[in-house]
């Protein structure tokens, strides 16, 4: 068995809880292991993209405990869980999140800015091998209003490698793309995973959600079945 | 339309902070707009506003003092005018301080103004009778001595004028327009001119004089004192520039009795218009335009705060315009709903400008002494809203056109604002951060004038101070060497000077060394003061300064450097030139010998940089025209009043004395004048600062929240906060450095200028300092709290 990635126990968030308390999630507990290649589904609304920014350390839980690579989060500063961000994970967000104002390369480049690891003069290097995996080694000088969807969340993955991540989050990174550029992503994705990267992929589609090795289902912000 | 107002209001309740800024300063720019506006008619014609004929018609005849004012004329003088072939007519309006009685009382020194009989129809006055005989019948009596009556009605009796007691009636009050005339010092009565010979008093002493002789001296005095101001209209086709060919002030000689005027080295002073004080005139003109310039700042500083405002707007609401042209909206409609919804903001500053001015106009207008009619400040109150629209039109339509033009609506899903708006906002904060400097280095600059005062005065002899002057002008003046001989012979010491210690009017004259080329000469004031006088005051390099004023003239260090000379032995070889050395009792042209260097005298309360001067030996005036003025220690005071007084009494009714007082209580009322001024710059200067250091603070949150995608985009690629706060600061600062180098060049263009009004002195090392360090803790706290205020959200909600 590969060695534990990531692991909740009883995660909650509540939303707003002066006001209208928003239970978005009612106590998450799951495991995803190295190597693993996990899809969340469920209803709109059910409490995904929470479960999955939680994760990704972009909001914080309102109780329960999240380890990550073995360090537990609520022991972290703000400056740790920067560096985790930076070295451990990747995201792939729906509306892909480029900066507009940088090209392809600078954005994609954009994370090393903030990584030690990686010498300066190894950047055009690896930029551009993540963006050969993703294929699209011409476009490096185009800005991401001169690409099309598809091709602007390729750069978003070529974003979220670049560092080496030990695991990929994507917030439904096709769902704003027709089925035939969905089905290009995923392959992708399933590439990747076959190269190593720990994914977890949030979807709509049953369809995607079959091809990965486990699917995890929410439903009103608790774990239904972890098959 | 309706709706869209109302939903304005809805956007506007959301920025309630922003909103209340933005009335403030629109008001404040509103309520001088109209005051600008209502006051200006009155100040920039050259005959008052109740004049309706032409200004160029007329010209005011005086003379000119050694000050640059006018001062008053003679009959004489303007019986010379009138024979020139370009005065079609002319008349005059004077005042004498006479002696009137009413039933069994009466009133001796009083202020009376006469007029020629013509003057009334001349000037349009229809509150006074036209019929010259009736006129002449008639007085005119001041509200204030109307109001102080006490006796039977007032109006109706007769008043009986002078010696002769010539008798007229009082008819009336006198009309608000002669009163308010700034040269006409509060006057009690007024009556016809041909009462002035009656109304002059001479004291012919007990010499039995024949009653022909008396009634002929009375009519020359009457000829040749100055005491009235001539008004007179041209002939078709002539200028003002024709009568400058006059010539200068007479002296007449008649049958033994001489008469001098006393200013028969002054020029005749020509005023083209109608203004009896066109240097006080002046001294308005220059208030209206520091309030106009306040004005111009104010609308500077709302339309970049309006700016703000709608940036940071027109970024949050871009999905609804979206939406709204979506269903079918076209941006002129999108236009007018944002003009729409403005209205609520135009209607409130109106509303509390109109307060705010009718509250001012209250109690300036009545200090100023300008007329107001209602049409001007209509007027003034439709350009004011104009202006308002205008600027508010100008910063909604700005932002939105630029949003439109990049067509952002077809790809609202992008958060980022366009780079034109980015620009927009840099422009802004580098525009607030320069206002907020100005503004704070004005206040200090202010603070440590005041601050110099106070040094000042602690510094202030303790001193008291009269002044002994001629209270006609019929004499040959002060003579100098017997009155300095006599005051010699005092067994305490005593100062004496040609102008008062504390804030003295001084002659600059221009002065040059080695060459008598004054073009390029410096300014430098003249006092001619006695060998005692620097001893008194105790100043540095004084006893020398004593002993060697009768040599030659006494410069300052202030001085020294002005003149580009170094103090050094040599000093004492160079021979100086001063165009105006007959004020020191030298001839033109002569080469001066600088006799002596002091430290720079402590007594020119409100400036605060050291004043140039130049001493003269005040033996070397043979007589004096003017005031002197005398200073003893304090334990001496009373022996010198005494001596004085003697004094009077024995060279008779023409001579008087004053007792002005102890110097550091006369230090003390200018330091309040200058307490009030610098209030009101503090506070003009403080409410400037917050409006800017606010609307910076909503810009630099606006800019932050058109960056907050990419902030949240690279906090979810791993970058630290600081490191953001860190970009923050350097987009900051390059911005301060920018508004630093506009601030610097304002100021030094402008500095000269501003030192000379107001005394302050913007370049201060202490100004600068201060403002410096109190600018850079604004920006960064509000940096700060800008860059929290976005921080504080999940970096999840920034990527949203
Ligand atoms: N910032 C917020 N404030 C208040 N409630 C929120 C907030 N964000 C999410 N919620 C609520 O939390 C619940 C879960 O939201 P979440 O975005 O996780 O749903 P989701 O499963 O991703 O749905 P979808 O499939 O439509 O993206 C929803 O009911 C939503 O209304
Ligand atoms: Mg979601």
């Amino acid at each position: 068995m590969a060695a534990v990635l990531l692991k909740t126990e009883n995660l909650t968030k509540v939303f707003n809880p002066n006001r209208v308390p928003v239970h978005a999630l009612r106590g998450i507990s799951l495991t995803i292991h190295e190597g693993e290649f996990v899809a969340i589904s469920g209803k709109s609304g059910c409490g995904k993209s929470t479960l999955l920014s939680i994760l990704g350390l972009l909001d914080t839980p309102t109780s329960g405990q999240y380890q990550l690579c073995g360090a537990d989060l609520a022991q972290l500063s703000g400056y740790q869980k920067a560096a985790l961000r930076n070295r451990h994970i990747g995201w792939v967000f729906q509306n892909f999140n480029l900066i507009n104002d940088m090209t392809v390369a600078e954005n994609v480049m954009l994370p090393l800015k903030y990584n030690q690891a990686w010498p300066k003069s190894t950047y055009t290097e690896r930029v551009n091998k993540v963006l050969n995996d993703v294929g699209l080694d011409d476009k490096a000088g185009a800005y991401p209003s001169e690409l099309s969807g598809g091709q602007q969340q390729r750069v978003a993955i070529a974003r979220a490698l670049i560092t080496e991540p030990d695991i990929l989050l994507a917030d439904e990174p096709t769902g704003n793309l027709d089925s035939q550029t969905e089905q290009a992503i995923f392959s992708l994705l399933s590439d990747l995973h076959r190269r190593g990267v720990t994914i977890l992929l949030v979807t709509h589609s049953r369809n995607l959600a079959q091809q990965c090795q486990r699917i995890l289902t929410i439903s009103d912000g608790t774990l239904v079945d972890a098959e | 339309m309706l709706s869209d107002i109302r939903y304005g209001w809805r956007q506007w309740r959301q920025y309630a902070a922003q909103m209340a800024l933005l009335v403030i300063g629109f008001s404040v720019f509103t309520g001088l707009m109209m005051l600008c506006v209502a006051t200006a008619p009155d100040l920039f014609k050259k005959t008052p506003t109740w004049v309706t004929a032409n200004d160029t018609e007329y010209v005011t005849i005086g003379l000119r003092s050694h000050e640059g004012h006018m001062s008053q004329t003679t009959l004489a003088n303007l019986s010379t005018v009138n024979a020139h072939p370009a005065v079609k007519d002319s008349s005059f309006l004077g005042t004498v301080v006479a002696s009137f009685r009413i039933n069994d009382q009466s009133f001796n020194g009083e202020n009376v103004v006469f007029m020629q009989d013509q003057l009334p129809s001349l000037l349009g006055i229809t509150a006074i009778a036209r019929d010259p005989i009736q006129f002449q019948q008639s007085a005119y009596v001041s509200e204030a001595f109307l109001a102080n009556w006490q006796g039977p009605e007032l109006i109706g009796q007769t008043v009986l004028l002078g010696e002769s007691e010539t008798p007229v009636k009082v008819v009336d009050t006198i009309p608000q327009s002669l009163v308010s005339q700034p040269g006409l010092q509060e006057p009690v009565l007024l009556v016809s001119g041909s009462h002035f010979s009656t109304l002059l008093t001479v004291d012919f002493g007990d010499a039995p004089l024949p009653d022909a002789v008396k009634a002929r001296a009375r009519h020359m005095i009457m000829q040749e004192t100055p005491n009235l101001y001539g008004v007179v209209t041209l002939r078709a086709g002539f200028s003002s520039a024709d009568l400058a060919d006059l010539s200068k002030g007479r002296a007449s000689k008649e049958e033994g009795i001489s008469v001098r005027s006393g200013t028969d080295s002054m020029d005749f002073y020509l005023h083209q218009g109608i203004d009896f004080t066109p240097h006080a005139t002046n001294a308005l003109k220059r208030q209206w335009w520091i309030m106009l310039v306040m004005c111009v700042v104010f609308a500077v500083l709302n339309v970049l705060n309006l700016l703000t405002l709608s940036i940071n707007q027109c970024i949050q609401r871009r999905a609804e315009f979206a939406t709204r042209v979506a269903v079918g909206a076209t941006p002129a409609t999108i236009q007018k709903q944002l003009l729409l919804e403005q209205l609520p903001l135009v209607l409130t500053c109106l509303g509390l400008a109109l307060i705010l001015t009718l509250a001012s106009l209250a109690g300036l207008v009545a200090y100023w002494g300008v007329h107001i009619d209602v049409m001007t400040l209509v007027l003034g109150a439709v350009l004011s809203a104009l202006v308002l629209l205008a600027a508010v039109s100008l910063s909604v339509l700005l932002p939105f056109s630029l949003l439109a033009r990049r067509q952002l609506f077809q790809r609202s899903r992008s958060q980022e604002a366009g780079p034109m708006q980015r620009r927009l906002g840099h422009l802004n904060v580098v525009a607030q951060i320069a206002f907020a400097s100005l503004a704070l280095l004005f206040a200090f600059a202010m603070l440590t004038q005041q601050w110099q005062l106070r040094q000042q005065q602690a510094a202030a002899p303790a001193a008291h101070e009269f002044s002994w002057s001629r209270s006609d002008n019929v004499n040959n003046g002060i003579d100098i060497k017997a009155f300095l001989n006599a005051v010699d012979g005092l067994p305490y010491a005593v100062a004496v000077s040609s102008k008062p210690f504390a804030n003295p009017d001084t002659i600059a004259s221009s002065v040059n060394a080695e060459t008598p080329n004054y073009d390029d000469g410096q300014g430098i004031n003249l006092i001619s003061v006695s060998s005692q006088y620097f001893d008194f005051f105790n100043i540095g390099g004084g006893s020398a300064a004593s002993a060697a004023n009768r040599e030659g003239v006494v410069l300052n260090h202030a001085a020294l450097s002005a003149l580009n000379l170094r103090n050094s032995a040599a000093v004492f070889e160079q021979r100086l030139f001063i165009r105006e050395g007959d004020e020191l009792g030298y001839d033109d042209e002569q080469p001066i010998a600088i006799a002596a260097v002091v430290e720079n005298l402590p007594h020119f309360g409100f400036l605060n940089r050291e004043v140039a001067m130049i001493y003269g030996d005040l033996a070397r005036l043979h007589s004096i025209n003017q005031t002197l003025y005398l200073y003893v220690d304090v334990i001496h005071a009373a022996a010198l009043r005494q001596w004085l007084q003697d004094r009077q009494q024995r060279q008779g009714q023409l001579w008087q004395f004053d007792d002005n007082g102890l110097l550091i209580e006369q230090m003390e009322q200018m330091n309040q004048d200058l307490n009030r001024l610098v209030m009101v710059s503090v506070l003009v200067a403080v409410l400037i600062c917050s409006l800017s250091i606010t609307s910076l603070f909503y810009q630099l949150s606006g800019l932050l929240q058109m960056r907050q995608r990419r902030m949240g985009v690279l906090l979810a690629v791993g970058a630290r906060s600081y490191q953001l706060f860190g970009q923050l600061l350097t987009l900051l600062l390059a911005l301060t450095v920018l508004a630093m180098a506009v601030v610097f060049i304002t100021v030094t263009m402008m500095n000269p200028r501003l030192s000379l009004m107001m005394g302050a002195d913007m370049l201060a090392p202490a100004a600068i300092s201060l403002m410096l360090a109190i600018l850079v803790l604004l920006l960064l706290v509000s940096a700060a709290v800008a860059f929290m205020r976005i921080m504080r959200r999940p970096i999840r909600q920034l990527l949203q």
